[in-house]
């Protein structure tokens, strides 16, 4: 256990190195923040609930979503791809501990790091200039916080998923593109997933991506309470050990497959 | 000219390199494809609530997001490589470029050329033929041309603004996620009408950062649309314009930028 929290500082650390980027950052996905809140207002000017969807419900998904794009990382990681071409990952494999523990453990220090420095800042800039919604209930915020943890495991497991198609694959980045705009879409960053029509939404509801954005701004928005709050989060869980054991039985296949040059 | 050629060589190998991995590189244009689907199934998802956004139906705000996103991803093909930039700098291999004897500009350009935005520009088009076919837009002879002018100063603009916004890594190198905001962020922000937006960033966005010229003013004379925002007429006539004077600034900036560069040591 030790070992893992050390590892999840670096994780936290080494990010911590890049204070003009995460300006930039932060800079970047409040502006992007802004042009969809006034999409959404323009919208609302019209309609007054969409699927039980306030104005103001919208606007702080919309911002609280642009402070979990960076904590969630949809985009580009190809660290252990990396190391898959470059052979390094043998060594890596041979290394006293479990790899896929340590990876974890590496970008749940990574995740805290982002949330902080690149989650909460857009969402602070959104509630300077629009109404946002805090929740009612102190206890949401508990809730939303391991939530919010089960949702960086579950986007960690299948891009370390994505990651491990390496051991196939000769160029992981067309794969890495794919999913990546698979997620975004299904997941509820481009809109909501309550905005879609009904029978899609039932069927994006079978999906892992709803662990990953939806949920966590459910229980935010107070859209679950007491019972429902807590099965949210079980089927979060249930995501996160499908997900995270498929990744193993992936890298198990792999490494048997693997072959490395050189002496 | 000369110089030109040897860029359309350059970037000729460069197009060709990509082939190698024919499989990665046919999934990559799917995804490009796919990707570039999203904003679009946004504007769809928001339409299945509403029939006019800001008195804008469907067909007409997919007019915006179409003749914007061809010009865009064209654009991307060629000023996407310009993410590269801060690595050149910090490398210190953007000195190999000063001793060539060919424009450092052309040069940062043609680094990479990345074809996998074609299926960007498909998915553009599809958007842009599918809007004209709904639109019973009155032809003319001056809208055919205003369109075809439409669409070469987009081009053009966001060709100035990937420069411009991108020169900033030659002064603060990590900060260069703020060039997404103009770059990216400008061209979300043309899928929808103008008149949605604030009035202080109608302004930034039209007399600063040049994006309400590359689709809504020449789209609302096309479409004929009367403008909420109450613009002065003339603005819908001066895409091009406004192209040629983005190009001399762009040019100033990345002049200015190059003077600013120090090697690393060593």
């Amino acid at each position: 256990m030790r070992l893992w929290w050390e590892v999840a500082r670096r994780g936290f650390r080494r990010y911590a190195t890049y204070r003009g980027a995460t300006f930039a950052g932060v800079f970047t996905n409040s502006v992007f923040g802004f042009i969809r809140a006034y999409v959404y207002l323009a919208l609302f000017a019209v309609v007054r609930h969409i699927n039980g969807y306030t104005v103001s419900d919208t606007l702080t998904y919309t911002f609280l979503s642009q402070g979990m794009l960076m904590p969630l990382f949809i985009w580009g990681w190809s660290e252990i791809a990396d190391t898959v071409y470059s052979g390094q990952i043998a060594t890596d494999l041979y290394r006293p501990f479990d790899y896929e523990t340590y990876w974890l453990s590496q970008d749940l220090g990574r995740a805290t790091y982002h949330a902080i420095l690149r989650g909460i800042p857009p969402f602070v800039v959104g509630a300077v200039f629009f109404t946002l919604r805090l929740p009612h209930d102190p206890e949401t915020w508990l809730l939303f916080c391991v939530s919010f943890y089960l949702a960086v495991a579950v986007s960690f497991a299948l891009r370390f998923m994505v990651n491990l198609s390496a051991f196939w694959i000769i160029d992981v980045r067309g794969v890495m593109g794919l999913s990546a705009s698979v997620w975004t879409l299904l997941s509820g960053f481009t809109i909501p997933i309550a905005f879609f029509p009904e029978t899609l939404r039932h069927i994006i509801d079978f999906t892992p991506f709803v662990a990953m954005l939806e949920m966590p701004m459910n229980i935010f928005l107070e859209r679950v309470h007491g019972v429902a709050a807590l099965q949210t989060l079980g089927v979060q869980l249930f995501w996160v050990v499908a997900l995270l054991t498929a990744g193993r039985i992936m890298l198990k296949a792999g490494s048997q497959k693997l072959v490395v040059q050189g002496g | 000219m000369a110089d030109a050629a040897v860029f359309l060589r350059l970037a000729g190998s460069r197009v060709r390199a990509q082939f190698s991995y024919r499989l990665s590189f046919l999934l990559q244009i799917v995804g490009a494809f796919l990707l570039s689907f999203l904003d679009f199934v946004a504007i769809l998802v928001i339409f299945l609530h509403l029939p006019r956004l800001a008195h804008w139906t469907l067909p007409e705000v997919a007019f915006l997001y179409g003749s914007s996103y061809v010009a865009f991803k064209a654009g991307d093909v060629i000023g996407g490589n310009l993410d590269k930039l801060p690595l050149l700098i910090r490398m210190g291999t953007f000195d190999q470029v000063l001793t060539r004897p060919l424009g450092t500009l052309g040069q940062t350009l043609t680094v990479d050329i990345d074809i996998r935005h074609v299926g960007g520009i498909v998915q553009g088009l599809v958007v842009l033929l599918y809007s004209i076919s709904r639109l019973h837009i009155a032809w003319d002879p001056v809208r055919a041309v205003m369109f075809v002018a439409m669409i070469a100063s987009a081009l053009v603009i966001y060709g100035a603004i990937w420069v411009s916004a991108n020169a900033v890594s030659f002064w603060v190198m990590d900060a260069r996620e703020v060039a997404n905001s103009v770059t990216y962020g400008g061209n979300f922000l043309s899928q929808y009408p103008m008149s949605i937006y604030s009035i202080w960033m109608r302004r930034l966005f039209a007399y600063v950062i040049p994006i309400a010229f590359v689709s809504y003013y020449p789209a609302l004379y096309i479409l004929g649309k009367t403008d909420a925002t109450h613009s002065p007429f003339v603005l819908r006539f001066l895409s091009p314009l406004v192209a040629v004077a983005s190009v001399i600034v762009a040019r100033f900036i990345w002049r200015m930028a190059v003077r600013r560069y120090r090697s690393t040591g060593s």
